[in-house]
C-alpha cells in the first residue's frame, strides 16, 4: 500500500523507490514514538507524506496542488480502502479492474497506454493522433470516470462519508 | 471540480515533466477531495502497470540491507545495553516488513496466504533471534556426496575435476550475532584452515602460513558451507530476503523433540529454480520458542566447487565465549605474521 500511496504523488520512478527506502528505515529509527496500540498506516503514510514535502521542496517545485488539506484526504481515503474486505490490497482494490474493462473505448485505450504500456502523454497522444491537450484531457477525464465508477462499486463511497 | 483544478492535474500527472509549477491562484483547498480522489486513481493504475515482483523484492531486500548495515554500525558495547529494546524494534519493523512483502509476493511466489505468514513470522523469528550477540557453536557433518563415477552432462571437466582442498566434515563453526564467526577445517594436506571475522575485518590463516585481514567482511567466507550459497547462517539479515525470493517456504505442522529436549519446529526452503542461486532444498530446525537454529540441512549444494552434495549444521553448544575471541589473535601464536589485503596495516 506504501508504493500506491507514493505513486499517488510522485511520477518519478526513481524517486518513488528512494521514497520508499527512506520512508521504512524512518520508520526503522522512529517506531519507539508509534503507538504500536493504534493503526500503523497511518503513522507511515505520515512519515511518507513528510519525505514527499521534503522531496519536492529540494527540488524547488512543489505541486500547487498538494496542501495539506489534499494530503489528508489522500491518507483517508487509503485508510478506508484498507478497512475495505479483501486480505490484499488487490483484493479491497480489485473493482478498479472491473471500472476500467467498463471505460468507454475512447478512454480505455488512452489509460491502457499510459499506464499499461508506460508510454507519456505526447506518445499516447501520437499513438491516436491526438493533440496533446486533447490527449491529456482524455486522460482526466478517463480518471474521472474511474472515480466514479468506484463509487458506484462501493470503493470511493466509503471515503466520502467520512471525509 | 473547477476548469483551472482539472488542468492543474492534468499538468501535474501527464505533462513531460514532473510538476510544472503553476502561476495560477487556484486556492488547492477548493477541491481536495476531488484532486485527492484523481492522486489515488493515478497512483492505483500506475501501481497496476508499474508493479513488478522482482523490482518489489528488491526494494524490501534495499531496505533490509539498509537496516542491517545501520544495526552493524550500532553494534558493540553502547549498542548492547539497548539490546531488548532495539530487538524489539527490529521485531516489529521485520514484521512490518514481512507483511508488506508477503502481499507483494503471496500469489506469485508463494501457496495460501495463511500458511506463508506462519512461514515468513517463523524465519522472521529465525532471523532475529540469529542476530543476537549470543554465542553458538556449530558441527558440520557431511550428509551425502555426489557420486563420482560419471561426470552429468551440464557440469564442466573443469568443474568435475575441481576438488575442493578442505575437508568439512567434522569442521566447527562458532558464531556471535549477525557478522561474527570463527570457522576452523581439516585440510587435506593435514593441516587446520581457520578463517574468521570480527564484524570489522575478516582473516584466515593455515596453520604453517600467515594471517590475511581484510576489512571485505566476506573475503574469506568462501570456505563456510553455506555462505558461498546466501544462506542465512552468517550475515543473516543481509540474506532473508534472498532466502524469501528465492525459495518457497514452508512450516511443517509437526514438532520435534531436539537431543536436549529442546521443542523443534521445522522450515522447509525449496529453491524455486535453477536461476537462483543456491543450495536446492534447506531444512531448517529452531527452537519453537526462542527462533533458535539448532539443525540447518543444505542439500543440493552447487557441486561446481568440488564439495559434498548435502551438509548439516547442528548445534553442539551455546558457551559464553571471551570477547576478543572472534579476533584473529586470539588463535593464533604472538608474532604470526600479518598479511593486510587492503594496503593498511
Amino acid at each position: 500500500m506504501l508504493m500506491v500511496y507514493l505513486r499517488s504523488l510522485v511520477r518519478d520512478e526513481a524517486a518513488i523507490d528512494d521514497l520508499f527506502q527512506e520512508t521504512m528505515v524512518v520508520v526503522w529509527r522512529r517506531l519507539d514514538e508509534c503507538d504500536l496500540d493504534g493503526p500503523f498506516g497511518p503513522w507511515v503514510r505520515g512519515i511518507a507524506s513528510r519525505l514527499v514535502l521534503a522531496h519536492y521542496r529540494k527540488q524547488k517545485a512543489a505541486p500547487m496542488l498538494l496542501s495539506e488539506s489534499v494530503l489528508q484526504v489522500v491518507d483517508r481515503h487509503f485508510e478506508n480502502i484498507n478497512l475495505l474486505a479483501g486480505d490484499t490490497w488487490d483484493d479491497k482494490v480489485a473493482a478498479l479492474r472491473e471500472c476500467i474493462d467498463a471505460l468507454p473505448e475512447r478512454q480505455k485505450s488512452v489509460i491502457g497506454s499510459r499506464y499499461f504500456d508506460g508510454l507519456s502523454a505526447a506518445e499516447v497522444a501520437e499513438r491516436f493522433e491526438l493533440s496533446l491537450e486533447a490527449c491529456k484531457k482524455r486522460l482526466q477525464r478517463g480518471r474521472a470516470m474511474l472515480a466514479e465508477c468506484l463509487k458506484t462499486k462501493g470503493v470511493l463511497a466509503a471515503l466520502e462519508s467520512t471525509s | 471540480m473547477n476548469d483551472r483544478t482539472d488542468d492543474l492535474l492534468s499538468d501535474w500527472l501527464d505533462d513531460a515533466e514532473e510538476n510544472p509549477e503553476s502561476k495560477s491562484d487556484v486556492p488547492a483547498s477548493e477541491a481536495s477531495e476531488a484532486v485527492a480522489q484523481s492522486l489515488l486513481i493515478h497512483g492505483l493504475l500506475a501501481d497496476i502497470g508499474r508493479r513488478d515482483d522482482v523490482a518489489e523484492s528488491e526494494r524490501i531486500q534495499a531496505v533490509m540491507q539498509r537496516i542491517d548495515a545501520e544495526v552493524s554500525a550500532e553494534s558493540g558495547d553502547v549498542a548492547l545495553k539497548h539490546v531488548p529494546h532495539r530487538r524489539r524494534r527490529f521485531a516489529i519493523l521485520t514484521s512490518a516488513l514481512t507483511i508488506a512483502a508477503a502481499v507483494m509476493l503471496m500469489f506469485v511466489a508463494f501457496g495460501p496466504h495463511q500458511s506463508v505468514s506462519a512461514a515468513m513470522a517463523s524465519l522472521d523469528k529465525v532471523v532475529e533471534a540469529a542476530a543476537k550477540r549470543l554465542d553458538r557453536t556449530y558441527k558440520v557433518r557431511v550428509v551425502d556426496e555426489y557420486p563420482r563415477d560419471k561426470r552429468p552432462q551440464k557440469l564442466s571437466q573443469q568443474a568435475w575435476d575441481r576438488e575442493a582442498p578442505e575437508e568439512i566434515d567434522g569442521a566447527t563453526i562458532h558464531v556471535r550475532g549477525a557478522d561474527q564467526y570463527v570457522m576452523t577445517v581439516m585440510l587435506k594436506t593435514g593441516m587446520t584452515r581457520t578463517s574468521g571475522c570480527d564484524g570489522k575485518v575478516s582473516w584466515s590463516f593455515r596453520e604453517d602460513g600467515q594471517v590475511h585481514v581484510s576489512e571485505d567482511l566476506n573475503r574469506f567466507r568462501g570456505a563456510v558451507p553455506g555462505s558461498q550459497q546466501d544462506m542465512p547462517l552468517l550475515n543473516i539479515h543481509a540474506n532473508l530476503s534472498q532466502l524469501k525470493i528465492g525459495y518457497d517456504i514452508e512450516l511443517a505442522d509437526d514438532q520435534e523433540t531436539g537431543t536436549d529436549g529442546t521443542l523443534l519446529s521445522r522450515l522447509t526452503c525449496i529453491r524455486k529454480s535453477n536461476e537462483v542461486r543456491g543450495p536446492k532444498q534447506v531444512e531448517v530446525w529452531f527452537d519453537a520458542e526462542d527462533g533458535t537454529v539448532h539443525k540447518m540441512l543444505l542439500d543440493g549444494l552447487p557441486r561446481g566447487r568440488g564439495g559434498p552434495k548435502s551438509v548439516m549444521l547442528e548445534l553442539v553448544d551455546q558457551p559464553d565465549l571471551p570477547s576478543d575471541f572472534f579476533t584473529h589473535d586470539a588463535h593464533h601464536e604472538p608474532g604470526k605474521r600479518i598479511r593486510y589485503e587492503d594496503g593498511r596495516r
